[in-house]
């Protein structure tokens, strides 16, 4: 598991209590893992203290999976 | 395939509050020494007991269970018809069927409450009082009355030296409800039933039947080997209830073993070290062994001193025919 | 379909309190006069007048999941925590959720969120406002999470008056079901406001108790020595039902909501009319919708925030409303154990009244030391006193800032 993923696993653990082992890079926010817009808003505000990297709103439709956000944030850093 | 409900689990429980019942008649040590060519002065330096109480005529296991419990529900600020479960434990109910249970919740206006007996002899209690947490932990069951109860004078052989001294008649209740924190310790229990014949009836029902011109069946101790086995293993059992308490004597306020002998109460007390500052239930002095009853009547006589302040733990341990033992700590009330 | 005969009962019964995290142990520590005032540790306090409170027994964490948890302010985490254990102890009744509804009440609302947002919006920008805060700071939030969680469809109100909001709430689903909008209702109110500025807020008032070197006193209604109420926080929830739908499915009934009387002082924003008018009018509206008279009654759960004022208006109209029955009447002040609910107050203290109506027993008002001989009221203290059996009823006073008077009536079953 790549540190972003790690990482970003941790958020989503934190937000939502998806079990860490489930959050994998296939899974849709939306659709597998229970993140509804509002929680969506606090997993990006998490990302971007985390990592350092800023996030816009009109890039959140576009992460539609695990691991596009992985993606994005490691090509941001 | 349908799906069955389940009832929401809670917290803990806690023993909202003590009441019990002592016959008036008092039987001193030289009422009972003639029968068993005995004297005061064995009698107490043998068992610690100085007097103990017997029914009156006509006077019944149910009659002392209803008193007791409805002082125990006066005094918890509780509704009978909340108590959804009645326990009493007791060998002496004089009836193979029914069990007393169902009456002294009805008498008591219980009527919303299950009932059953249940035989644990000395450890009835602490059995009843571990089944009482598990039921309102669980959600089986909002309030439980828990009842100890014994009129041994029924069952116990005036002339028999082993047992004729030791026995009494009494009740004693608690009424346990649901906490929002953990009041009822884990209950340690268990049973070793390779030991049964150490204190038994001296026949059965059966045989009796056969041989209506025997004498009634009544109760018979190895008086020695109990004691061994009470000293060597009551302590062990102690620690392990504090153990998976998460507490050491220490914490405790009060311990309130069974009221067997003042002897064994003694060598527990000092195999435990137990600190200067805990109280130790000593009952057995002036109301003799009354089994099932004894810890309840105990702490409800403590309790009565103001001895116990409210909130302070206190290890109960309770251990009898069977033979049978269970043990816990509780969060006074 | 308003049908104003149609018989409202409680069926279930919820709190969490300073007292205790259930209503067992609340109703344990009430007759046992148990405080649940402590100190306020945090460090934001040391320069406040006022350095202490009722804060609830258990923490919601500890009974919460945590997920859940981030996501409500504290008065809803409250107000959940009361509304589930009132629901599965009235065994969970099985209903068209269009037939459910919810009236939950709040005095002040999820003013914590707020105030930690608008510290995050200072520190950190406009950005690092939590998505939620607007859910967590609105009034109606607790009354909604508590919609969601049970699936009720038939309305979900909040009512707003101050300390008057948890009993107001009540009232207002003892009408719901009256008026034949829902035949289920969970009612209640919850407060968790205790920050900083509602302390300093209250204090500037002159309203709150200053007792810091001795806290678990400092609540004592009814007591010459009484200098301000105490802010307290906790919910209490109840499951409202017709009595009907109560019957049909074999429900343990503990009383029957027989009416609710709401007036308003009309005298002053904050202060009470000495007098007690309004009060006393809200006492009578609701003896005459029960059809009862004052020889019926035989407890008072008192409003009795320990205020030198409050306590006395309040006493003067139970006396003019009671008359000679009055000195038969076992009153109690139990914001001397819990502290002031603010808009949990009156449905904790209606969950009280109810167990006192039930069980028969009346719990104590703690900290009566010096009676003021200008109450003149049958206090309950030192020991709970038993009330008589029979048909009876009790009242649960509520009255909040803005002049808003509610009286509730509970009667036997």
């Amino acid at each position: 598991m790549s540190q972003t993923l790690e990482g970003l696993a941790a958020i989503v653990n934190e937000v939502a209590g998806t079990p860490i082992e489930d959050i994998t890079a296939e899974k849709s926010f939306v659709d597998d893992l229970d993140i509804d817009s509002l929680s969506m808003v606090e997993v990006v505000m998490a990302c971007e203290d985390k990592f350092g990297v800023s996030i816009p709103d009109g890039e959140v439709k576009n992460l539609r999976t695990v691991g596009d956000a992985v993606a994005y944030i490691d090509a941001q850093s | 395939m349908p799906t069955l409900n389940s009832v929401p689990v809670r917290v803990g429980s806690r023993v909202l509050s003590t009441g019990s019942y002592r016959p008036d008649q008092i039987v001193t040590n030289d009422d009972v020494a003639g029968l068993i060519d005995s004297s005061d002065e064995w009698i107490r330096e043998r068992s610690g007991i100085v007097e103990r109480r017997r029914c009156a005529p006509g006077e019944s296991v149910t009659d002392m269970a209803v008193a007791a419990g409805a002082k125990a529900i006066a005094k918890s600020g509780i509704a009978p018809e909340l108590i959804s479960m009645v326990l009493v434990a007791t060998v002496t109910h004089p009836y193979q069927t029914p069990a007393a249970a169902p009456e002294v919740a009805f008498r008591l206006g219980a009527i919303n409450a299950a009932g059953a007996d249940l035989g644990a002899a000395c450890a009835g209690f602490c059995y009843s009082l571990g089944l009482a947490d598990s039921m309102i932990r669980s959600g089986a069951a909002e309030y439980v009355l828990v009842i100890g109860v014994e009129k041994f004078t029924d069952f116990v052989s005036p002339t028999d030296r082993g047992t004729a001294f030791i026995f009494g008649d009494g009740a004693g209740a608690a009424l346990v409800g649901p906490s929002d924190h953990t009041g009822v310790g884990p209950t340690l229990w268990g049973a070793d039933g390779e030991q049964k014949d150490l204190i038994t009836m001296s026949q059965s029902w059966s045989e009796y039947r056969l041989e209506p011109r025997d004498e009634f069946p009544y109760v018979q101790m190895s008086g020695q080997q109990v004691f061994r086995w009470a000293v060597s293993e009551v302590p062990k059992i102690a620690m392990r209830t504090l153990e998976a308490s998460g507490v050491t004597v220490n914490d405790l306020t009060a311990f309130i073993p069974h009221q067997a002998n003042m002897r064994i109460t003694d060598a527990v007390v000092r195999a435990l070290k137990l600190p200067e500052h805990v109280v130790v239930g000593r009952d057995i002095e002036t109301t003799g062994n009354t089994s099932a009853a004894s810890i309840p009547l105990a702490l409800d006589r403590l309790r009565q001193a103001d001895q116990l302040p409210s909130g302070g733990l206190a290890l109960l341990i309770g251990f009898g025919a069977g033979l049978v033992y269970a043990s816990q700590v509780i969060e006074l009330p | 379909m308003t049908d104003s005969t149609r018989r409202v009962v409680v069926t279930g019964l919820g709190a969490t309190t300073p007292v205790g995290g259930d209503v067992a142990t609340t109703w344990a520590g009430l007759l046992r006069g148990r405080s649940g005032v402590r100190m306020l540790e945090d460090e934001r306090y040391t320069d406040l007048p006022v350095r202490f409170a009722g804060q609830v027994a258990v923490e919601p964490l500890e009974v919460m999941d945590r997920v859940e948890a981030r996501k409500l302010d504290r008065c809803q985490q409250l107000a959940l925590i009361a509304a589930r254990e009132a629901w599965a102890d009235s065994a969970q009744p099985d209903l068209d959720p269009e037939r459910l509804g919810i009236a939950f009440a709040t005095g002040i609302g999820g003013i914590v969120s707020l105030l930690d947002n608008y510290d995050t919006l200072l520190a950190r920008g406009w950005s690092r406002v939590s998505p939620m805060s607007v859910p967590q700071l609105m009034p109606n939030g607790a009354a909604a999470w508590v919609g969601l969680d049970l699936g009720a469809k038939a309305g979900i109100h909040t009512p707003v008056s101050a300390c008057a909001s948890g009993a107001e709430a009540i009232g207002y689903a003892l009408e719901m079901i009256r008026s034949g909008r829902a035949d289920v209702v969970v009612a209640g109110g919850t407060e968790a406001c205790i920050h900083p500025i509602t302390i300093a807020a209250f204090a500037a008032m002159r309203a709150l108790s200053t007792r810091n070197e001795d806290p678990t006193h400092a609540s004592r209604p009814y007591d010459l020595g009484r200098d301000g109420f105490v802010m307290g926080e906790g919910a209490g929830a109840l499951v409202l039902e017709s009595a009907e739908h109560a019957a049909a499915r074999g429900a343990r009934i503990y009383a029957e909501v027989a009416s609710v009387g709401m007036t308003a002082d009309g005298h002053h924003i904050a202060q009470p009319d000495p007098e007690g008018a309004g009060a006393a009018r809200a006492m009578r509206l609701a003896l005459e919708g029960a059809g009862a008279s004052p020889t019926d009654v035989i407890h008072i759960n008192a409003h009795a925030t320990s205020t030198p004022q409050g306590d006395i208006a309040e006493a003067t109209a139970i006396k003019s409303v009671l008359g000679t029955s009055v000195d038969d009447v076992a009153v109690s002040g139990t914001k001397s154990m819990t502290g002031h609910l603010l808009g949990g107050a009156g449905a904790v203290e209606s969950v009280a009244a109810i167990l006192a109506l039930h069980n028969r027993i009346a719990p104590v008002t703690a900290n009566l030391e010096n009676p003021d001989p200008e109450i003149g009221l049958n206090v309950v203290s030192g020991e709970p006193r038993k009330l008589r059996d029979g048909d009876a009823v009790v009242l649960n006073n509520s009255f909040g800032f803005g002049g808003h008077n509610v009286a509730l009536i509970f009667r036997s079953v």
